[in-house]
């Protein structure tokens, strides 16, 4: 069974149409022109128990709404959600019992006292045992140091060291799925890399579920087995990093550097540009593999160095994101 | 009961960590322990000048008045503790804050009252229990069953009717979406209310206060069946018993207003 399933969810919003100026103003006063806008339009996916699935679109995508409807936050206008196949719409109590929900912009540590102080809060508020408290937070510290900040009050924790402590406290009740929304933004190089080793280690040794949202290309690249792409609250793409530069940008770039000027063709592949001694070749891998390039290339001239490129994940994304709104329009 | 435990051991530690936050700041404790008690002087002060160039106002002397203000006073410590956090809850809801409460497997009306209580209140309750004492001794209230029970009565349905008001009122922002900070308004009304004795205001005002709003309930009622004076609405007793329950079901209506402000919400997002 899959640990979260989503089925045909749909929410809208109700706003109201804003007219330009004071006329405007009043008109919509007195005649407001309801206008319904549509955040997540019927999306449906299933994920399995131990995934790390990134769920990545553009800034208001749908993204932080799909999660805080996966959460319980707020209820779906039409659509199913289900947690273990209990609907956080209908039991929230027993839902978010298994879930650790950290949301990257806010905290939900007492600000005034010292760190240690949220987590016993936290174990009486999840009723957490004795064993199962002191196990979770001896794992908290060897992964993520928490020994060391555990006495610091919350207001004077860097960032990263915040985030540390959010991460701890979203795991205290040992939750099968965690909910990370943006959990690296604006942290420094050595605070990402804590909190993606933090990710991977609760993964693999406690097969907690993942779902993180986030526009980090490096916690996509290193940590996420499978994207959900959304844009415009439709899910674009869906499917491992791997299948979605096979199919978004199958071709690769061999950049060889010859010892003078040349200008060899090569019937599998396009001359991307030459400068100099250097021509950078295009190729599709289902049509020819760089070894053969490589080789049938050297045959012509003398091959001084090489250098082969995939298509950055950045341009992936950004051709994701485009080329589905473009169908769209 | 299992449930019950579990409620009160984090309303209990709820409690501790705001005693806590509370001292993390001593030399604002300090600023407020001098500043609040000073404000309920001053107003105790100025119902002594005004009975000085009266002698008695509706019929009520110093004394009686000094008990009035210290009912008065007490429930409104009392209520500072309680409810402060509604005081501020617009902006707590346009702020997204109340997301966190529904990621934690318990009420969330509970969370929201219990999670931060108001330390500092006790600063209000101070000069409150001062104040209660003194008007309860100048008056020589007799402390019999009866009026023991009336006057606790008195006191939780005070309490309760003053927080209803903030909550209900608060819980507005959930469907304006912008808050309005209308407290200090709340307790401004309150004060005036019970202050001085109804009975000085012109009928009309008498009957607004009594009927529509019915702030007069506080303390103003239930103290004139104490000392047995004249009022609009005459009860041979049991004036506090409907304090008590006005309290309660203002506080019922409250919540159901927060409750369903909240599916608004949740439908509507922030």
């Amino acid at each position: 069974m899959p640990v979260i399933e989503v089925k045909h969810l749909v929410k809208q919003f109700k706003t109201v149409k804003k007219e330009k100026g004071l006329k405007g103003s009043i008109k919509g006063l007195f005649k407001p022109e309801k206008k319904i806008v549509t955040a997540v339009n019927d999306i449906s996916f299933s994920i399995e128990k131990g995934e790390i699935v990134g769920y990545i679109g553009p800034n208001g995508a749908g993204k932080s709404t799909t999660v805080k409807m996966m959460s319980g936050i707020l209820a779906p206008t039409s659509g199913e959600i289900l947690i273990n196949g209990v609907s956080p719409a209908k039991d929230r109590k027993s839902v978010v019992r298994q879930l650790g929900v950290v949301f990257g912009q806010r905290t939900q540590l007492y600000w005034d006292l010292r760190l240690g102080e949220s987590f016993e809060l936290l174990r009486r508020i999840y009723a957490v045992d004795d064993a199962t408290f002191n196990s979770n937070m001896k794992m908290m510290d060897d992964i993520l140091g928490i020994n060391s900040i555990i006495d610091t009050p919350v207001r004077q924790l860097s960032l990263g060291q915040r985030m540390r402590g959010d991460l701890a406290a979203a795991m205290l009740h040992s939750p099968d799925v965690l909910f990370l929304d943006e959990p690296t933004i604006g942290l420094d190089v050595d605070a990402k890399h804590a909190i993606r080793h933090f990710i991977k280690e609760i993964n693999s040794t406690r097969k907690t579920t993942v779902i993180l949202t986030t526009h980090d290309l490096g916690d996509i690249q290193e940590l996420c087995k499978r994207l959900i792409i959304i844009n415009n609250g439709v899910i674009i793409e869906d499917g491992s990093l791997d299948e979605l530069v096979d199919r978004i940008a199958p071709f690769r770039q061999l950049i060889v550097d010859f010892y003078s000027p040349q200008h060899i063709e090569h019937p599998k592949a396009a001359i991307d540009k030459i400068e100099g001694a250097r021509t950078v070749y295009r190729f599709e891998k289902s049509q020819i593999t760089a070894a053969e390039l490589i080789d049938d290339i050297g045959k012509q001239a003398k091959i001084k160095d090489i250098r082969l490129e995939e298509a950055s994940i950045d341009d992936i994304i950004r051709i994701a994101y485009n080329e589905k709104s473009e169908h769209r329009a | 009961m299992k449930k019950l435990k579990h409620y009160c051991s984090v309303a209990m530690l709820s409690a501790r960590l705001s005693i806590q936050s509370c001292i993390e700041y001593p030399i604002a404790f300090i600023g407020w322990l001098i500043s609040n008690p000073i404000q309920f002087l001053v107003g105790f002060a100025t119902i002594k000048f005004v009975v000085m160039e009266f002698d008695t106002i509706a019929g009520w002397d110093f004394k009686e008045l000094a008990f009035l203000y210290g009912v008065s006073i007490l429930s409104h410590g009392l209520s500072v503790i309680f409810f402060t956090k509604t005081w501020y809850m617009g902006w707590t809801i346009i702020h997204g804050e109340m997301d966190r409460l529904r990621l934690r497997p318990m009420n969330t009306l509970f969370q929201f009252l219990v999670g931060e209580l108001n330390f500092v209140g006790f600063t209000d309750l101070i000069p409150g229990i001062i104040l209660f004492v003194y008007g309860c001794i100048s008056v020589d209230f007799k402390w019999t069953l009866y009026n023991t029970v009336a006057m606790i009565c008195t006191i939780i349905g005070a309490t309760l009717l003053r927080g209803a008001m903030y909550l209900g009122l608060g819980s507005i922002t959930f469907w304006s979406k912008s808050p309005m900070n209308i407290s200090g308004f709340l307790q401004e009304l309150f004060n005036r209310t019970n202050m001085y004795p109804l009975s000085m205001y012109p009928r009309a005002v008498q009957f607004v206060f009594s009927f529509i709003l019915p702030f007069s309930w506080i303390c103003f009622y239930p103290a004139s069946e104490f000392l047995g004076k004249d009022s609009l609405i005459k009860l041979p007793f049991g004036m506090a018993f409907i304090t008590l329950a006005l309290g309660i079901v203002m506080f019922m209506i409250a919540c159901r207003i927060f409750s369903a402000g909240f599916k608004q919400y949740e439908s509507a997002g922030s």
